[in-house]
């Protein structure tokens, strides 16, 4: 069991925030305890106060202020067990007075009781049995992972289940990477925005969509009024809440996706489907991901570290267009190995995501995949990664740009480039240098290559400044409310000026 | 056993098999502090340069111990630990 996350009252408490909506949207169960002033000045303004178990409850499973010390040891063990229990993961908030940790109770040692079974099911055997009905009567089935996958560790029986159904698989950004390995030849890459086109085009075509575990983002669905329009729609959750909320449903299965997998594969038997899968292998071939081989750029740094960990290192990212690149060029083969901020998509996540791994898995290489501007969010913690001795490696993909905003002004906004220029005297070279850790610069291909592979043997904090061009585009794109049918490249967008 | 909140706070987190927390400390939370530094052997705390960077450092490392135990960790610690 990993660590808690401790702040002080006021400032403190509130500069938690935004973590703890990060862990919401994306069910990972952290446990936060903040102090505040004593119980006789609550409610005075009283200085560095501020009701941070009211701020937080939007975005908590379960916050709370304890104003009596014999409640204390209770509710802190409620706390965690709340954080682990029903929808996997999500946050919990104890804030405890400052008068209160200094008053005296009875304490009697408890371990956490109660094993609980996470393999449920709550849907009655009648809708399983449709289920394997529906898969049975598809010509055409696709199945789509979302984050669901990796918290209920599915990957199993989703690789069973895959091979069963006979059906391509997609995935969502969140967590459903690497579920699925991303080198099996049934994988077809993420679906949505910037998803691959054999994953838009395949979706849109099917009969059948089969989704474990994911939320139907907008950044998924596009137009949802088009989102697999000729498809029935079979989704798996344990949250009941999630069925019909973005996309309307056929069948909804509500249970583990582990458990409710393995019982559909217990009683399905092996389809074939071996025009469709053609059909999909041949998207693949047509569309593949593509960008600039002759220059250093995002996604060849991406492949790069790909290649130099073997594809075995635990990446992390911030977000924007470093954050799809790294989605789409590097391999994720066991879950959790991409650490992302999905949901909320929180510029800042990253390098404190890549301290956090690396002190759970020490012997693990972790990476932080950063743009510029994301980087300058947290970028203090590689001070942080010195003074404990956290030897993660940081790339700043810097294009002196906030690309992913500047790509929308480039495509939407007749390139009027408002606020998203960030030419200016920063050099994060110095910057590493002066926190403590090592800092060194790529311009061109070659100089990355030996960058990386001087990182993972130097043993302490490395950034590397990965210097790209600002006119770099993440491709596919879906433009925003578009039916993902219409996914576009820059192809698409030469021959359409021509 | 008579203990005081802060002190109850750590057990409390030992219960639960929390080696490493991550924080910053501040007037309120002096007292929880204080239990730290003499539970320091047995909590590691990592102090970071703004809370915010601290969270989201709480929220891979619980990820990441996850995968490194394999199966349900929780679970397999709330076993061990109802064993000893």
């Amino acid at each position: 069991m990993g660590g808690v996350c401790l702040a002080t009252s006021g400032p403190g408490a509130t500069n938690l925030v935004t973590g703890i909506a990060t862990a919401y949207m994306d069910s990972i169960p952290i446990v936060a305890i903040t102090c505040n002033v004593g119980v006789p000045l609550l409610g005075k303004d009283s200085f560095q106060e501020i009701d941070i178990a009211g701020v937080t409850m939007p975005i908590t499973k379960y916050s709370y202020i304890v104003k009596d010390v014999t409640k204390l040891a209770e509710t802190i063990r409620k706390a965690f067990r709340i954080a682990k229990t029903g929808r996997p993961g999500g946050p919990v908030l104890i804030d405890i007075p400052k008068d209160v940790t200094a008053k005296v109770t009875e304490y009697e040692k408890e371990y956490p009781g109660g094993v609980y079974d996470r393999e449920v099911i709550h849907s009655e055997e009648e809708d399983l049995k449709k289920a394997v009905e529906m898969i049975k009567e598809a010509q055409r089935p696709y199945i789509f992972v979302g984050g669901g996958a990796v918290l209920s560790e599915a990957s199993k029986e989703l690789y069973e289940f895959a091979q069963k159904v006979d059906a391509p698989v997609t995935d969502s950004l969140m967590g459903g990477k690497g579920a699925f390995p991303g080198t099996d030849e049934r994988y077809t890459g993420m679906l949505g925005m910037h998803g691959t086109k054999a994953s838009n085009f395949g979706v849109s075509e099917c009969d059948l969509l089969i989704v474990t575990g994911a939320r139907f983002s907008d950044r998924v669905t596009g137009n949802t009024a088009t989102f697999a329009k000729d498809a029935k729609i079979l989704q798996i959750d344990i949250d009941p809440a999630e069925m019909d909320k973005n996309v309307m449903i056929d069948l909804g299965l509500v249970g583990d996706i582990k458990a409710v997998l393995k019982k559909i594969n217990e009683h399905l038997p092996q389809q074939s489907h071996p025009e469709w899968m053609n059909k999909i292998k041949d998207y693949k071939a047509k569309y593949p991901l593509t960008y600039h081989k002759d220059v250093l750029t995002g996604p060849f740094a991406v492949e790069e570290i790909y290649r130099q960990t073997n594809g075995e290192a635990i990446i992390t990212t911030e977000v924007g267009q470093h954050q799809m690149w790294a989605a789409q060029y590097y391999k994720y083969t066991k879950p959790r190995t991409l650490l992302t901020s999905g949901g909320l998509g929180t510029m800042g996540y990253g390098l404190g995501a890549a301290i956090g791994a690396k002190t759970g898995c020490p012997d693990k290489i972790v990476v932080n995949i950063a743009g510029d501007g994301c980087f300058r969010m947290n970028m203090n913690e590689i001070a942080t990664a010195v003074r404990h001795d956290v030897p993660i490696i940081q790339v700043v993909v810097n294009n002196h740009v906030l690309g992913m905003v500047r790509q929308w002004q480039d495509l939407f906004y007749d390139e009027r480039y408002s606020a998203t220029v960030l030419r200016d005297a920063v050099d994060y070279v110095k910057l590493a240098e002066a926190m403590g850790a090592v800092g060194l610069r790529a311009t061109t291909q070659e100089e990355f290559k030996e960058c990386f592979a001087k990182a993972l043997t130097c043993g302490k904090p490395v950034l590397i400044d990965c210097m790209i061009d600002c006119d770099d585009k993440v491709w596919p794109m879906v433009a925003p409310g578009a039916p993902i049918s219409e996914a576009f490249d820059e192809q698409d967008l030469k021959a359409k000026e021509n | 056993m008579q203990l005081n909140g802060a002190e109850i706070v750590i057990e409390c987190l030992k219960e639960q098999g929390v080696d490493t927390v991550f924080g910053y400390p501040g007037g309120a939370i002096l007292n929880v502090y204080d239990e730290l530094y003499k539970h320091r052997d047995e909590i590691r705390h990592i102090l970071t340069s703004h809370e915010q960077g601290g969270q989201h450092m709480r929220l891979t490392d619980m990820r990441e111990l996850q995968e490194k135990w394999g199966g349900s960790a929780l679970q397999q610690a709330d076993r061990a630990q109802q064993i000893l």
